[in-house]
């Protein structure tokens, strides 16, 4: 397995790979940051909250998008290259699916880690109030990786299943606008936590309320909600299924 | 054990067609087995069998002895070298990056590079992309990857496809030098009459899907005394395809 992905570090060479990680990063943080230019008063004094309830939408946004380019980079230079027929007949192929998706599923992740690091420090940096929330920027953290991860093992799938690779990234782009529409769906909330790119906003930490065009901060007032554990068992049951769905179809599929 | 693959109705169907229809194939240690045929015969898809790449549905593969199962298809497929349909290669990576991810997979010294690029004459071409090779090139590279563990038995399918009248020689003479230099057995396939009678000692010929002929290829000379051996192929095939 260390040597398979030793193998696919040698093939990223010369992919920009690490560019195009760190490129998704930038895009992310100017938007977040976009909203915190110049802060108001409101903004200092609900920040932290303010940043978990908004985080979220933009989550379902981006971060389907990012699953789909990253895992197609990974996955596309084996079709291109008609490197499968020969890959196949040298590992085994459930061990190619894994080292692919070891290397992925890093890449994402580290991605999402220094999103949130540099959020915090946004935080900081632009004078918050209050005390920190170490424990729910904690949970958000981990609420952000597990959809993330679920998100990528399909893109993974398709992406190396699939030699036409809009595929993939189609299926990430009409399951984002549904992710979204999922959100905005208040009245259908087994609609987010059905749909993996739902569960962004199923997994949201923090509920506003009180705020109207009018009125604006002024009644606003925060709502932490608690998530069930027995959702996040079914995301991470749902994430093994489509991992061993994924591994499955891969070790089937005739080249 | 003289027969290094054998198989036995071996057969696969694709969408209701019968693309390969029970073929027992022989293949003997240390012999070039040339699979001649028309286009679209079944060839390809009998040698992809052979390597595991697609599923027979019926039937059964016999490499070195050992029936060809998914428990003993990673063992197997350590001994055997393949080139199928066109050259695979990472476009983005040289010659020598391409050669280095197979050796890190099979853990073979870097020596072997060196050794396959001189006996593919590849030398002093391998720090070149392979995005900017010719196909000959691209193809010579694609026997050097086959080649890169001196397996036990080498699976060529078309190795000589779109490469030039010189470039055809040199495969071919590469290809004859290799039973008797490094005891490699070597299937061959081609839609080329022509091709197959220079390098072949056996010969099984594919026509919709069956093995119509098997033998040595001086049996096949024999076959009809009459006829020549252009005429003794359109006859087993039918008139099927091109010589």
């Amino acid at each position: 397995m260390i040597t398979l992905i030793k193998c696919e570090l040698k093939k990223l060479k010369g992919r920009y790979f690490f560019v195009m990680s760190a490129v998704f990063i930038m895009l992310y943080l100017a938007w977040v940051m976009h909203g915190y230019d110049k802060p108001s008063e409101a903004d200092l004094k609900f920040g932290w909250k303010l940043l978990l309830y908004q985080l979220p939408l933009i989550n379902t946004i981006l971060l389907p998008f990012i699953c789909s380019v990253t895992a197609s980079r990974l996955c596309e230079t084996e079709h291109s290259g008609n490197m499968l027929k020969q890959l196949c007949t040298l590992t085994s192929r459930g061990r190619l699916f894994d080292a692919k998706l070891f290397l992925g599923i890093l890449s994402v992740g580290i991605s999402v880690a220094v999103m949130w690091v540099c959020i915090v420090m946004l935080g900081f940096i632009k004078g918050f109030w209050g005390k920190f929330p170490v424990d729910l920027y904690i949970k958000y953290l981990i609420f952000t990786l597990l959809p993330t991860f679920e998100i990528y093992i399909l893109q993974h799938s398709l992406a190396l299943c699939f030699k036409n690779q809009s595929v993939g990234f189609f299926t990430g782009i009409a399951g984002e606008f549904a992710g979204v529409f999922s959100i905005f769906l208040q009245n259908v909330p087994w609609l987010r936590k059905l749909l993996i790119w739902g569960h962004y906003g199923a997994l949201d930490l923090m509920g506003m309320y009180g705020w109207t065009k009018e009125t604006k901060f002024e009644n606003v007032y925060f709502v932490t909600y608690d998530i069930s554990p027995i959702f996040i068992i079914f995301i991470i049951a749902s994430t093994v299924l489509i991992y061993l769905f994924g591994r499955y179809m891969f070790e089937r599929k005739e080249l | 054990m003289n027969e290094i693959v054998e198989t036995k109705k071996l057969t696969k169907v694709y969408g209701g067609k019968v693309c390969v229809d029970g073929i027992d194939m022989s293949v003997e240690k240390g012999r070039i087995y040339g699979l001649l045929g028309p286009n679209g015969a079944g060839k390809s898809t009998t040698l992809k069998m052979l390597l595991g790449l697609v599923r027979p549905n019926m039937g059964e593969i016999k490499i070195f002895g050992t029936i060809f199962s998914p428990k003993t298809k990673t063992e197997i497929l350590k001994d055997i070298g393949s080139l199928i349909e066109s050259p695979s290669y990472y476009g983005h990576l040289t010659a020598r990056e391409n050669l280095r991810i197979y050796t890190t997979i099979l853990s073979l010294p870097e020596k072997n590079i060196d050794e396959v690029l001189r006996i593919v004459r590849l030398d002093g071409q391998e720090n070149k992309k392979t995005s900017a090779y010719s196909l000959g090139m691209k193809q010579r590279l694609g026997i050097a990857s086959a080649l890169l563990s001196f397996p036990k038995l080498l699976i060529l399918d078309e190795p000589t496809n779109g490469l030039d009248p010189a470039g055809i020689k040199e495969i071919r003479e590469l290809i004859l030098s290799l039973p008797k230099k490094y005891g490699m057995t070597v299937i061959v396939s081609s839609h080329l009459l022509s091709e197959i009678d220079k390098l072949a000692d056996d010969v099984g010929i594919i026509s919709n899907g069956r093995l119509v002929y098997q033998g040595s290829l001086e049996a096949l000379h024999g076959y009809d005394s009459q006829k020549s051996l252009e005429e003794i192929f359109i006859g087993l095939t039918g008139g099927v395809g091109s010589l």
